[in-house]
This record gives C-alpha cells, sequence and structure tokens, in this order.
C-alpha cells in the first residue's frame, strides 16, 4: 500500500525569475534555481522576503513578471494551477469548511476525474498513512489543529503529485504538536519520496527537515546548498547570523599581517588565524572584516586555561539540560557560548574563554560576503533518506540543470 | 456603595425594558387588530364599543375573501416576484460581490461607490424613467418587469453585504480549489458560496419582504388584473362602495404571513448576516 511517488515528481527549476508587485517593488529575483526530483527542499528567510511568492509562482497562484518555470522539461510558466500536477499545503490549511474530510480529499481528485474505485484506494492509503481513518465523517471544524494538518497533507497526498508546496503548514501549531508534525513531515517526506517544496522562517525547522535550504532575503537567494554546508560555510553575514540558535557572534575588526602570520584584530582582541583558515582565505591583510564565532566554538576554560587568554564576566547562564548557555561580558563584545551538560558557573565569575581557532567565519566587513572558500565538504544528503540507487540520478539531474 | 448601584443597575434594567415593550407595543398591535378584525363579523366590526377579541368568533371574512376576490392568483403572483427578486438579488449579488473580492481592476472602488450611491436615489426619482425604458423593451405589465426593477432596487445593498461575506473568505479556500483543479465558477459555487449562505440568506429575506410589500412599483408596471400582486389587490377592497374591512383584514392577515415566517424560523440566520454586514460599511 506504500505507494512511492519519486517516479511521478519531477525536478522544478526556475529560470531568471521576477516577480515584481505595482511599479517597481521587486519581491522576487532567482536567477537560476533547480530543485531535484525527490527531495525536501526548504525556502529559508525573514518575513517579507519573496519565500511565499516564490512558493505561489511554482504553484501558479501568481505569475511571474519575467521568467520561466520548469517542471521536469515542461515549460509551465503559463500552465494554470489546476494543471501543473502539484499540491499545496497551506499556513492555515484552507480545508474547506463545509465538506467532510472525505470530501476535502476527495474534491480534487474529482476535478481532475479520477474514477471512483481510484478515488477510494487514494483516500484508503493517505487516510491509513495519515491516521485519519476514523476522522472521515467530520467537517474540519470539529478536528483539532494536529488533525486538520493531517488531512490538508492527506488532501495533498491523495492527488499523487508531482512536487508538494508547503507554506509554513507548522507555524499555527503549538510547540510540542509542531515537533509531532516535523516529525511526522519527515517520515511523510521518506514514505512517499516526492519533490518536497516547504516555506518557511523558522530555521530549526529547515535545517531538521531539508535535504536543501534556500536561505532568501529581499527576493533574492543568499546561499542554496545542503543544510550542513550551509552551517558550517555561511556564504554571508546574513546566512551565518540567520543560521543557528543561540545565534552566532559577530566582532568587527582588521585582518593584519604580523611576522607573516595574519591575525584578526579588533579593539581588545588579537587572534592569530591557523592555517586551516588562511589555507580558504581570499582576502588579504588589510582588509576590514566581521569576524563570526557559532556558540559551540567559544572554550570556556573553567579549569586550566591558555596563558594568553581573554576573560570575560558571566552576565546570563541559561541550562537547558543536555546544554548550558552562557553570555560573557568581553573588551570585545558579549560573546555567547554554548557547552555540554549543565555548568555550575555563578554570575559575575570570571572566566577565560578562546574561540575554536579551526571553525572561525570571516567576512567582508562591507560586503557581507564571505571571504573563507568552502571547506572539504560535508556529507552530500542526510544518509537515512539517500540511498546508493537513488544517488547517481540526483547527481545526473543536478548537472544537467 | 454596592447596594447603590445594584438599584441603580436595576432601574435602569427596568427603564430598557418599559421602552423596549412599549415599542414592540406600538409595532406589533396594528397586526394584532388586522388578526382580530379578521375573526369577527361585520357587526361587531362596526360595533361602536369595540372589544380587544371577538366575541362571535367567525372565519367567515376568510371564506369571502377567497371567493370573491382574486386572491390565490394574486397571492402566487407576488410569490413568483418575490422570490424571482431574491434570488436574482443573491446571484448577481454573489458574482459581484466576487468579483469585487477577489479581482483588481480599474475604478473598483468608485463602482462600488457608485452603486452605493443609486441606493440613495428615492424610488419617486426612479420611476419615470425605468418606466419609459420597460415600455420600450415591452416587458410591461409582466413579472419580468417587477423581477427586473426589485433586482436592481435591491442589488446595491445585496452586493454591499455579499462583498462582506466574501471578504472574510481566506483567499487561501480560492487558491486550494484552484489547485485542486476547480474553475473559477467552480471555485464560486463549489467552495465560496457555501461560506456565504448566512449573508445569502439575510439577502433573501431582504429582498423578498421588500419585494412582497412594494406598492409603488406593481402599480405603475402592472395594468392586467390577471398580473396584480397583493398590495395592490388589498387596495381592490376600498372601493367606491366603502371599505369591506372584515375581508381586507382577512387578506393583510394572510399577506403579513410569509413575511412572520420567514422572521421567526430564519431569524438566528438575518441576525448574524446584519452582523457581517455592519463591520462592512465602514471604509
Amino acid at each position: 500500500m506504500m505507494a512511492k511517488l519519486v517516479g511521478r515528481s519531477a525536478n522544478v527549476r526556475l529560470e531568471g525569475l521576477q516577480k515584481v508587485f505595482g511599479k517597481d517593488t521587486l519581491v522576487v529575483d532567482i536567477a537560476d534555481m533547480l530543485i531535484p526530483a525527490g527531495e525536501f527542499v526548504t525556502l529559508l528567510g525573514p518575513s517579507g522576503c519573496g519565500k511565499t511568492t516564490t512558493l505561489k509562482l511554482i504553484a501558479g497562484l501568481e505569475r511571474p513578471t519575467r521568467g520561466a518555470i520548469f517542471f521536469g522539461d515542461q515549460r509551465v510558466t503559463d500552465v494554470a494551477p489546476g494543471s501543473r500536477d502539484i499540491a499545496m499545503v497551506f499556513q492555515n490549511y484552507a480545508l474547506y469548511p463545509h465538506m467532510t474530510v472525505q470530501a476535502n480529499l476527495e474534491y480534487g481528485l474529482k476535478k481532475h476525474h479520477v474514477q471512483r474505485d481510484e478515488r477510494q484506494r487514494r483516500i484508503t492509503w493517505a487516510s491509513e498513512v495519515l491516521q485519519l481513518e476514523r476522522l472521515l465523517q467530520r467537517k474540519p471544524r470539529e478536528l483539532s489543529g494536529g488533525q486538520q494538518q493531517r488531512v490538508a497533507l492527506g488532501r495533498a497526498m491523495v492527488r499523487e503529485p508531482k512536487a508538494f508546496l508547503l507554506d509554513e503548514p507548522l507555524s499555527n501549531l503549538d510547540a510540542r504538536l509542531r515537533l509531532l508534525m516535523r516529525a511526522e513531515l519527515i517520515r511523510l517526506h521518506h514514505t512517499i519520496d516526492t519533490t518536497m517544496i516547504y516555506v518557511t522562517h523558522d530555521q530549526v525547522e529547515a535545517m531538521s527537515m531539508s535535504q536543501r535550504i534556500a536561505v532568501m532575503r529581499d527576493g533574492r537567494i543568499q546561499q542554496y546548498d545542503r543544510p550542513e554546508a550551509i552551517y558550517r560555510y555561511p556564504g554571508s553575514r546574513f546566512v551565518a547570523s540567520f543560521i543557528g540558535s543561540p545565534g552566532i557572534n559577530m566582532y568587527e575588526g582588521d585582518l593584519v599581517s604580523r611576522d607573516g602570520v595574519l591575525h584578526f584584530v579588533a579593539q581588545g582582541v588579537d587572534l592569530p588565524l591557523s592555517s586551516a583558515i588562511v589555507e580558504r582565505l581570499s582576502a588579504p591583510a588589510g582588509t576590514k572584516v566581521t569576524l563570526g564565532v557559532r556558540p559551540e566554538d567559544v572554550l570556556l576554560h573553567v579549569e586550566g586555561s591558555p596563558p594568553d587568554a581573554p576573560v570575560g564576566r558571566v552576565t546570563v547562564v541559561e541550562s537547558l539540560g543536555p546544554e548550558t548557555i552562557v553570555t560573557l561580558e568581553t573588551t570585545v563584545g558579549d560573546v555567547t557560548a554554548r557547552v555540554l551538560g549543565m555548568l555550575p558557573i555563578d554570575f559575575d565569575a570570571q572566566i577565560p574563554f578562546s574561540f575554536d581557532a579551526a571553525r572561525l567565519h570571516l567576512f567582508d566587513a562591507t560586503t557581507g560576503e564571505s571571504v573563507l572558500r568552502p571547506g572539504a565538504s560535508t556529507s552530500s544528503a542526510k544518509a537515512f533518506r539517500s540511498s546508493a540507487a537513488r544517488l547517481p540520478s540526483l547527481v545526473q539531474q543536478t548537472q544537467s540543470g | 456603595m454596592i447596594a447603590n448601584y445594584r438599584a441603580r443597575e436595576g432601574v435602569r434594567t427596568g427603564f430598557i425594558f418599559t421602552v423596549t415593550w412599549l415599542v414592540v407595543l406600538v409595532a406589533v398591535f396594528p397586526l394584532f387588530w388586522a388578526l382580530s378584525t379578521s375573526l369577527r363579523d361585520n357587526q361587531e366590526i362596526i360595533s361602536r364599543t369595540p372589544t380587544l377579541l371577538p366575541v362571535d368568533f367567525t372565519l367567515e371574512n376568510y371564506d369571502t375573501m377567497l371567493k370573491l376576490s382574486n386572491f390565490p392568483q394574486q397571492f402566487s403572483n407576488s410569490t413568483i416576484i418575490a422570490i424571482g427578486s431574491s434570488l436574482s438579488v443573491v446571484f448577481f449579488g454573489s458574482l459581484g460581490a466576487y468579483s469585487l473580492t477577489r479581482f483588481r481592476f480599474r475604478g473598483q472602488g468608485l463602482s462600488l461607490r457608485v452603486v452605493l450611491l443609486t441606493y440613495l436615489f428615492p424610488a419617486v426619482l426612479l420611476v419615470v424613467p425605468m418606466f419609459i425604458i420597460l415600455r420600450n423593451l415591452k416587458l410591461t405589465d409582466s413579472y419580468a418587469a417587477l423581477i427586473i426593477v426589485h433586482t436592481a432596487t435591491g442589488l446595491p445593498l445585496g452586493l454591499w453585504l455579499l462583498r462582506a461575506y466574501f471578504q472574510s473568505i481566506p483567499i487561501e479556500l480560492d487558491q486550494a480549489a484552484m489547485i485542486d483543479g476547480a474553475s473559477r465558477l467552480e471555485t464560486l459555487f463549489d467552495v465560496l458560496m457555501p461560506q456565504a449562505i448566512p449573508g445569502m440568506i439575510s439577502i433573501f429575506i431582504f429582498i423578498f419582504v421588500f419585494s412582497w410589500g412594494d406598492y409603488l412599483w406593481p402599480l405603475i408596471l402592472i395594468t392586467s388584473r390577471s398580473q396584480m400582486t397583493l398590495p395592490l389587490g388589498l387596495h381592490t377592497y376600498m372601493n367606491d362602495m366603502g371599505f369591506e374591512w372584515g375581508p381586507l383584514m382577512a387578506a393583510t392577515v394572510v399577506f403579513a404571513l410569509p413575511v412572520v415566517f420567514l422572521f421567526t424560523f430564519i431569524q438566528s440566520r438575518l441576525v448574524r448576516g446584519l452582523g457581517a454586514g455592519a463591520g462592512a460599511v465602514k471604509f
């Protein structure tokens, strides 16, 4: 009964896609983007960055001002939403309030002239996967938020579409349910293996669910890569600050060459750069840069510190159980550190700290672009969702696009 | 202090209660008197010492009304015209409201205000031009004439109220239906209209009541006896020979029944409809 839709799913390609609202408000401007068939790709960005508009352009609910959209080899830019063979899950679910769950699931199939037997087969399949069997005769208002969410997913599933489009589908749920549904969605994608394009402003959702993330800002894609790569090698200051919780520490300073060694120098900080960083560096000495340090790359030396380690005063301690977030007040500014376990740290204590020299991020202070080339490749996809059989086709599709 | 407050609250409630009941009494008494009169015989009707309730209860007036007048024909004419006008306003109002809330076009706001402006004209101003138009179309003295006129008169209200309803329906429902493969009309009929049912019922009742009770337009547009509506028919009881109070009051009571029925049984929906409309009138 577990149907795999990968055979039907198509890669989605956006080519020179632009959307202008009014006279000159450019809300989407994407030069080129390929969403490989069967992948879970997230459009991530702050509100107003154009991610939902991009999704609506793919759905056909908005018409692009310029550019083209392809599903596989088929150009769909001028194809009506109902004929694009896609399904969409909305933030507010958009279930038809006057229809039962069964009728909600069936409506799209009827409009596409699917035979009665086949309709029933798909509804049975979707309601088994999503555990909707007992809810089929209820109206949407008689369902909880999570149940409505599952019906919305079911309505998309029964269509057996080429691509699923999901517009912040978890944002109306409470925190506990959101976690549950996140896991459900990952499982669902694993089960049906179809292309999923997911829009969210929540970087945790994006990181935990996606195989690829497109970080968007002001209508443009800032970086499009595997979640691990985006986290470890952010291409810009914006991407670095948007991904990660608590946020990355940022300090303005200069690259200074001294005795043949490059240093990052700021007020109260003189940090020699490790060879691992210098190898990847593309900016000359004298460049004004922003240093980025992830909280987990800040090392607190509670016992036995390096001799010249700077010292910070503890201002905030947040014990979360498996980890503790410590904020220090230092000469360079606030430093947030993430340490494993629950540390007995007192407020106002003076603690020496240092940065993991191999895992620093450097950005051009003016443009915000990273001045480090990406390092060694991270794993190409999350292990549990990529199989040896699928990888070659993925690579081929990526190259052909 | 508390006792004082309670006493003041009591007086306040009592006052509002009294005023409300006075208004209800003034409004309902004529209807009650019509009902009461329709159940008396002629002697009792013209008696100089009237009683509140009939002394000799009789249905004779109803019998006379049905036998002597063209009442069944007029009742059926009125019903066809009122239902026709109401359905027509609901239908065209829904289409208009859909386009006003779902499309953007030049002069959208202006068109809405102009529509409202037509509602502000007293009907008498429109009598002559409307008569000429309908005469040129050879539509006078027909159901169609009254349905067209009542639709034209009621549509502004229908459009405004239904617009408020359609505005409150999330656009995502349209989008979901479109992605499901529905055309615009299918979206309107399958998905949006069912959400606007309370508003559509309210408009239906409003236009029904207006069309049912309208005297002016039938007087101008209807000439033959067979096309007469009930309000015109009622007038035939007042002739050169005097007033036939008994049958007139019996006809009045039957005339009022559909309206009373509509208000009694569908009142809750009507209130909801008004509530939605009230919010929408603000720009």
